[in-house]
């Protein structure tokens, strides 16, 4: 896992985050969390796939956000595992810039330069071609993985996603001996 | 180099050598051990004890005790829509064929879910009508002669259960189980008394899972984690838990972990000698036996007889009537579901039911054979089982994205959605278990043009599905739709498919009487070599309609006490 560390990045020019629903009201720009280290990303790739994300699972009062999550440092951390399938993770990549190649065409504009309300309206367009749907489903899977997965591999904080769906894990759960990590360096 | 193994500074020739550690090796294991001979088991995987397994949902999905599809895969060969074969790797596909590569093999993430083979399936082409382009053969042996070694399975591997009287009950030589059933959630009652109403039957699933504890085993604990998850309370027969271990008690028993045999050495004269392995650092080693036992799952037995080719089996070991690899079996059937709304059932019947760990293990039975298709012998049909959906989440989130239309749910309703299937309702799910009928195009081969990461060739695996058991699938299939809506469930559905599963194969080495038909003899030992014995699934000619460990189990059993007649 990538450093836990992670800064605000203020890409609105408000510094709280707030409901995505009051932010269209206002015309503002959600405030999104970039990890330190986002590379196989760009920053604007990294950004792009931040705003994202909070569209599909917006913090919008009803569970955890993406940000409690770490959903954007678990989609990275998924992207530079190299016993992860190389085209999953092209895959993603090449979403991004699909999502980029949108609001281009449609807002004449780039996706980052785009007011929240116009973000929405490029992924709602997005998702009703079968392409974006596709590559919608694909994130909304690891998104889910970072609200379900066991909070060892440092999502899901708090249990804030097991808590809220009354999930109850499995016993035992996964330790520093035998989470993903240690048994794949032992088996892989 | 040959690894000569020293106890007591003395260079030793092991009485027996068995190759993998699953349910067909673990009986071999234990009764050999402790007749006090000399054994040395041979596992592609690591060796894991109970503390390194646990219910971490990633490592499941990610099929992490499992090889890495990149440097171990397979060649799927399918036909497509005009018949046309064609070829494709799970590398490429993702369709993951590994299920378990550890001590203990596959039997650590088993579901337990136990079912006894019936007598007409020892002579399936006698009792049921002829199936075209089916190779569908009676067995050598009879329901009779493995009795015995079902019931040693119950006692010494660990069954619970209870026995009921209905009408395809298999005759049994004791009277009920050795473990009482496991606890059971409200809804087996609820199915008991639905399928009285409709003047079915249902019948207590057995599980291997001890349901109290003994000696070095814990009972349950009702994880509700099991299928597909290793156990920590030891309750579940794992190979591993329940007979290595104690097999290792003897002090007979050597283990080589993450020793991996790429070839099976004779001698000229039709008898193996050594077994070539490649060790953790993938350097080349081998061990000497005066006996030889394969077990390391359908596909990859073949493989390594097909790899173990020299010029006194220029075919593949055990293989000049080309046999080997042949009439390789899956699982046929479906599966199918109802939904309990919260909404529908109210709070008190919700929560009657919304109890997690609690098992449903019940099956139905009646319809083993199905007398209302047949015209003239009866038509051979299958059982049905009834499970909770699985508790891992992810599952169900992957559900919650999709709407009633199939359209893509994201944002404020994905949440809502998802927040609902979690809380407010549970599916219960039935599977379908039917013959596969063996063909001439279900096989395993090598692929030359393909290899591990060894630089051997990986097993290319030809898929035919015969449509006759589609007919009795819808068959099944509906009539358990019925019993679900008696109970009160709604949103009913199921599928059949063709599409083999991967957790369910048998065949490749069939044993039978005829060396230019089968590889095996009656005793699952190889007609063309006096000391290879093969106890995985792949001796069976036919499968039943019923999971297959129970019965691997029960002729690994058996084939033991043959071995020790001769050895």
């Amino acid at each position: 896992m990538n450093s836990r560390r992670t800064f605000l990045k203020q890409l609105g020019y408000l510094g709280v985050a707030s409901q995505i629903g009051l932010l269209y009201a206002c015309n503002d720009q959600q405030t999104i969390v970039l990890p330190i280290d986002y590379a196989p990303l760009t920053m604007d790739q990294a950004k792009i796939l931040a705003y994202t994300i909070e569209i599909l699972f917006p913090n919008d009062g009803n569970g955890p956000s993406v940000q409690q999550l770490n959903s954007l440092e678990y989609i990275i951390w998924n992207l530079n595992n190299q016993n992860r399938d190389a085209d999953s993770n092209n895959y993603i990549l090449k979403g991004i810039q699909w999502i980029e190649e949108t609001a281009d065409e449609e807002k004449q504009k780039s996706f980052l330069a785009l007011s929240d309300r116009e973000r929405v309206s490029v992924v709602d367009f997005v998702a009703k071609k079968s392409w974006g749907e596709d590559w919608f489903s694909a994130v909304l899977t690891l998104i889910f993985e970072s609200l379900l997965y066991d909070p060892i591999y440092h999502i899901n904080k708090g249990q804030a996603g097991w808590n809220w769906l009354n999930h109850q894990a499995g016993i035992p759960r996964p330790n520093e001996n035998t989470k993903y990590q240690a048994v794949i360096a032992h088996t892989k | 180099m040959t690894r000569k193994m020293k106890v007591d500074n003395q260079d030793i020739v092991f009485d027996v050598c068995v190759v993998g550690s699953g349910a067909g090796a673990g009986p071999i294991i234990f009764e050999m051990c402790k007749a006090g001979k000399k054994v040395v088991v041979l596992e592609k995987g690591p060796w894991l004890k109970t503390i390194d397994l646990d219910k971490d949902e990633m490592k499941v999905r990610k099929n992490s005790h499992a090889p890495k599809l990149k440097d171990e895969f397979h060649i799927i060969e399918q036909q497509d829509a005009n018949g046309d074969w064609y070829k494709e790797s799970t590398f490429d596909s993702g369709w993951d064929w590994w299920k378990g590569s550890l001590i203990g093999g596959s039997s650590n993430f088993m579901s337990g879910y136990f079912h006894r083979l019936k007598p007409n399936d020892f002579k399936p082409k006698t009792a049921y009508e002829n199936i075209e382009n089916g190779n569908v053969v009676d067995w050598p042996i009879s329901y009779e002669d493995l009795e015995p070694y079902y019931e040693k399975t119950e006692r010494i591997v660990g069954v619970s259960g209870k026995v009921v009287d209905h009408e395809r009950q298999e005759p049994r030589s004791t009277p009920d189980f050795p473990y009482p059933p496991l606890a059971e959630n409200e809804i087996a009652t609820w199915l008991d008394e639905g399928a009285e109403r409709l003047n079915y039957k249902m019948v207590p699933i057995p599980r291997a899972i001890l349901s109290r504890s003994e000696k070095n085993r814990n009972a349950c604990v009702y994880s509700n984690f099991c299928g597909s998850y290793g156990c920590a309370s030891d309750a579940k027969g794992s190979s591993r838990v329940s007979l290595i271990d104690k097999a290792l008690a003897t002090g007979n028993l050597t283990i080589l972990a993450d020793s991996k045999v790429f070839h099976l050495e004779t001698n000229g004269e039709g008898k193996i000698i050594k077994a070539n392995y490649y060790n953790k650092s993938e350097s080349k080693e081998s061990v000497t036996a005066n006996i030889f036992v394969v077990a390391c799952r359908s596909i990859e037995t073949s493989r390594l007889l097909l790899m173990s080719k020299n010029k006194e089996f220029p075919y593949g070991l055990a293989n000049n009537s080309s046999q080997v690899g042949k009439n390789l079996l899956f699982s046929a059937g479906g599966s199918g579901s109802g939904y309990f709304y919260k909404d529908s059932l109210g709070k008190d019947k919700f929560d009657a039911i919304n109890k997690p760990g609690l098992w449903v293990n019940r099956s139905i039975h009646k319809w083993y054979e199905i007398e209302e298709l047949s015209n003239g012998k009866p038509v051979k049909g299958g059982v049905v089982d009834f499970i909770w959906e699985h508790a891992n989440p992810m599952m169900r989130a992957i559900r919650s994205k999709w709407s009633s239309d199939g359209s893509l749910l994201y944002g404020k309703a994905l949440k809502e959605n998802m927040k609902k299937i979690f809380t407010e309702e549970k599916r219960l799910r039935f599977e379908i278990f039917i013959d596969w009928i063996p063909n001439d195009n279900n096989y395993v081969s090598l692929d030359y043009e393909n290899t591990d990461k060894w630089g051997d060739p990986v097993a290319n695996i030809r898929i035919s599905y015969n449509d006759y058991s589609d007919k009795v699938g819808e068959y099944l299939a509906k009539k358990s739709v019925e019993l679900l809506k008696e109970i009160g469930a709604e949103d009913t559905g199921y599928s059949i498919s063709g599409t083999p599963p991967a957790n369910l194969i048998a065949g490749g080495c069939r044993f039978g009487n005829d060396p230019k038909t089968s590889v095996l003899d009656k005793n699952c030992k190889a007609h063309e070599v006096e000391n290879l014995y093969v106890t995985d699934g792949s001796f069976m000619p036919t499968g039943g309609s019923v999971t297959y460990t129970w019965s691997i189990y029960a002729n690994s059993f058996r084939v033991a006490d043959k071995i020790l007649e001769v050895i």
